[in-house]
């Protein structure tokens, strides 16, 4: 029985792919603080890592046409833990649903919208995510080229208007940062972005020609690392030692764009592009999550999920975080040590776990 | 019919939900603020806040030019968050201050530690990083009342006045965020641009010229117009001004006006001694050359350029004495080694206001004179 009747093409699962990675952009500015200049080397290293992260995955989701990650896991653990491990995995976006909801709410509420009660945006983009969601994923995978394309010119746009502003000076020295730091950047930025494409395990089950899903996903995350580099070189370049001071560093940069007395006060562009973008990432969240919870418990379909989810995701967002900077907190120190088995260890135990299965069937029709 | 239902439910939902902002908030509710004076005084509440809001039904051309288009608003408070919200005891308009152009601060309040008063402007979501930071000599909020004979009303008048100062480059122009990032750096030492209340022919008119030199976040000593443009020779920041090459036993004194530059400076350690060359290429116009010499020989456009290079010599050199007396690195000289040699950078870091003393300098010019105006040569009489 399967839940989702669409199928999307390679291209699209690249377009989606991108989007998810590049919704992580304002999360860059926790590794500003650790990294400083250094932050387009972390980027470097943690997108390398990222590859070997979708490398993991995609081998483990081309092994298994058309199965989602419950399916994997119950083929390859067992019914019984391999549910255990399916509910974990659920819980784990469930609750990356909300810390996205909470990280853009946030980000209104802190900079344009301070009276207004949180609670409001959550709902809104809850409800913008679960209408998305209930649409199936080839309505999301079609939205995905346009609202990609919009974040990357506005990145582009972005850059050409600051170029006066940039002093690439600010990037130097290179290098000059202890050991711990940079592998504690580089272990956020790996984390992150790039390790949670782990959730793609949901959609490229759905990709028409599986052979292709591996080139695409690789290609975006080099897309990803791409967009970060020329970001955090912007923000670096732009606000130089208050760059690991300043919360939303992106906004702040957008904010100093002045091209003759005309092209002034830009930001809030940045703004409506970074929601277009920040809304693939948990709309991809929800539809796994919601995916993922009719596939653990049998049900024919996963819209009646969908509300639900969307309602016990907005109570729990909207209680999540009292101080806004917690999410900084756990972002840094918490999360990418939180996220370690989920986004590497499960994966590359269970590939493992195929290839001797594979080999010891091999042998055996010898 | 189910479905054309709730389709029809969904407009009226979203329609009222969405039509409106939260906290929009209409400009009649505003009180617009375009600059704001901070001054320390020594009562229970300490920090007084001027924020100058402006009218803007009476900044029309046919309104009465009796009334005056502006209103100070004054408040004092705890801190200066307190002050600021304080106004409203007065005022029945929350202050506004994203089109805040000009922050003032006064003497005695940066001489006390300038931190306390940025925090607010750069933690508040509504100001701008590129608001303008000014040291008042004397007390701030007195710059706000005086009403250049230009500008109707004195904080814009303030802004352009910042604008301006590139025609001459011997005032410095600095916004928060480089005054945030000097204030971060381990070496560099913080600087803004100072305003003075002076009196001419009666009237008290304002006047801008000059560098502000802080030591941390404290206020020490203030450049005067010649070091400035030397500080800013060095910073690659001259946009344009005038040479004044001194009289010969054979010439007047020639002006020289400043078309373009720039400065490219290289680090070097040599044997324990840090050398920095400072190169400076400049395109110069001749504005002033009283001579019956004709200005095309190319003995002239020597004795120009040599003028103009002397010049400059001596304005960066009164710049560096004045630093070195201070002990502020105001330049940016230790960056500069910091981002060359990262390596020998930790042994450096610690004795850096030592090493700063006995930095060498070496000047390399290209000068290149362009054009000397509308005659070849001057109308002197003939003898």
């Amino acid at each position: 029985m399967k839940l989702e009747k669409g199928k999307i093409s390679s291209s699209q699962l690249m377009y989606l792919m991108t989007g998810f990675i590049l919704g992580s952009t304002l999360l860059l500015s926790f590794v500003a603080p650790i990294t400083k200049q250094n932050t387009w080397i972390a980027i470097l290293f943690g997108g390398a890592a990222g590859l070997i992260l979708v490398y993991i995955t995609s081998t483990l989701a081309m092994k298994f046409p058309e199965k989602n990650l419950v399916l994997i896991l119950e083929t390859v653990y067992g019914r019984y833990v391999g549910k255990i491990i399916s509910v974990l995995y659920i819980l784990f976006f469930w609750m990356l649903i909300t810390f996205n909801v909470k990280g853009i709410s946030d980000f209104f509420v802190t900079l344009i919208m301070p009276e207004t009660p949180d609670i409001v945006f959550i709902i809104i983009i809850v409800l913008l995510c679960g209408y998305a969601v209930s649409k199936g994923l080839e309505v999301i995978a079609r939205t995905s080229l346009l609202l990609v394309s919009i974040f990357i010119i506005e990145v582009i746009l972005i850059f050409i208007l600051l170029y006066k502003n940039l002093d690439f000076t600010n990037l130097l020295p290179i290098f000059d940062i202890s050991l711990s730091k940079l592998v504690q950047g580089v272990h956020t930025i790996t984390a992150i972005p790039f390790g949670e494409t782990v959730v793609f395990l949901f959609i490229t089950g759905y990709v028409s020609k599986i052979e292709k899903a591996r080139k695409a996903s690789l290609s975006a995350v080099v897309i990803g690392i791409v967009i970060f580099i020329i970001i955090s070189i912007r923000n670096v370049g732009v606000l130089g030692n208050s760059c690991c001071t300043i919360r939303y560093p992106s906004y702040q940069a957008a904010r100093l764009i002045e091209v003759g007395n005309i092209l002034e006060r830009m930001e809030l562009l940045l703004a409506i592009s970074h929601i277009a973008i920040i809304f693939f990432k948990i709309t991809i969240y929800y539809y796994a999550t919601t995916i993922g919870v009719a596939q653990v418990l049998n049900l024919r379909s996963n819209l009646p999920l969908v509300y639900p989810i969307g309602i016990i995701s907005v109570i729990i967002s909207s209680i999540i975080f009292v101080f806004h900077l917690d999410s900084v907190e756990i972002g840094t120190n918490t999360f990418p040590i939180f996220s370690l088995p989920f986004v590497f260890f499960i994966p590359l135990v269970t590939l493992i776990i195929v290839n001797i299965k594979e080999k010891n069937k091999k042998k055996g029709n010898i | 019919m189910r479905k054309k239902c709730i389709l029809i439910m969904n407009i009226i939902i979203f329609l009222i939900c969405l039509s409106g902002c939260w906290n929009r908030r209409e400009l009649n509710t505003l009180a617009v603020s375009i600059g704001i004076a901070v001054d320390l005084t020594e009562e229970r509440e300490p920090y007084k806040l001027t924020s100058q809001i402006v009218l803007p039904s009476r900044t029309e051309k046919e309104s009465n030019s009796t009334k005056k288009p502006y209103y100070n608003l004054m408040s004092e408070g705890k801190t200066l968050f307190d002050a600021l919200r304080n106004a409203t005891h007065e005022s029945g308009r929350k202050v506004y201050l994203p089109h805040t152009k000009v922050l003032l601060i006064g003497e005695e309040a940066a001489k006390r530690g300038i931190v306390k008063y940025l925090d607010l402007f750069s933690r508040d979501h509504e100001t701008r990083p590129n608001l303008k930071i000014i040291v008042v000599k004397g007390k701030a909020s007195e710059v706000l009342e005086i009403e250049s004979k230009i500008e109707k009303v004195p904080a814009f008048s303030l802004d352009k006045l910042t604008e301006m100062q590139k025609a001459t480059s011997q005032s410095t122009v600095v916004n928060l965020l480089e005054f945030n990032n000097n204030l971060i750096s381990k070496t560099t030492e913080p600087t803004c641009g100072v305003i003075e209340v002076n009196k001419k022919n009666g009237n008290k008119v304002v006047e801008m010229y000059g560098t502000a030199v802080f030591k941390g976040e404290k206020l020490v000593d203030y450049l005067d117009d010649v070091e400035t443009r030397g500080f800013l020779w060095i910073k690659s920041d001259v946009k344009s001004g005038i040479i004044v090459i001194p009289s010969t036993e054979e010439n007047e004194k020639i002006s020289v006006e400043i078309i373009k530059e720039k400065t490219k400076i290289k680090t070097e350690i040599k044997e324990n001694n840090i050398e920095f060359t400072i190169r400076i290429e400049g395109d110069y116009n001749v504005g002033e050359f009283v001579s019956d010499k004709k200005i095309n020989n190319s003995e002239t456009l020597e004795l120009i350029r040599e003028g103009v290079e002397k010049v400059i010599i001596l304005e960066i050199k009164s710049a560096l004495n004045k630093a070195k007396d201070l002990n502020t690195d105001i330049f940016g000289f230790g960056e500069k080694v910091h981002k060359k040699y990262p390596k020998e950078w930790s042994s450096i870091e610690e004795q850096w206001n030592m090493l700063f003393q006995d930095i060498k300098v070496k000047y390399e010019f290209q000068t290149n004179i362009h054009g000397a105006g509308t005659v070849s040569n001057t109308a002197i009489p003939r003898n």
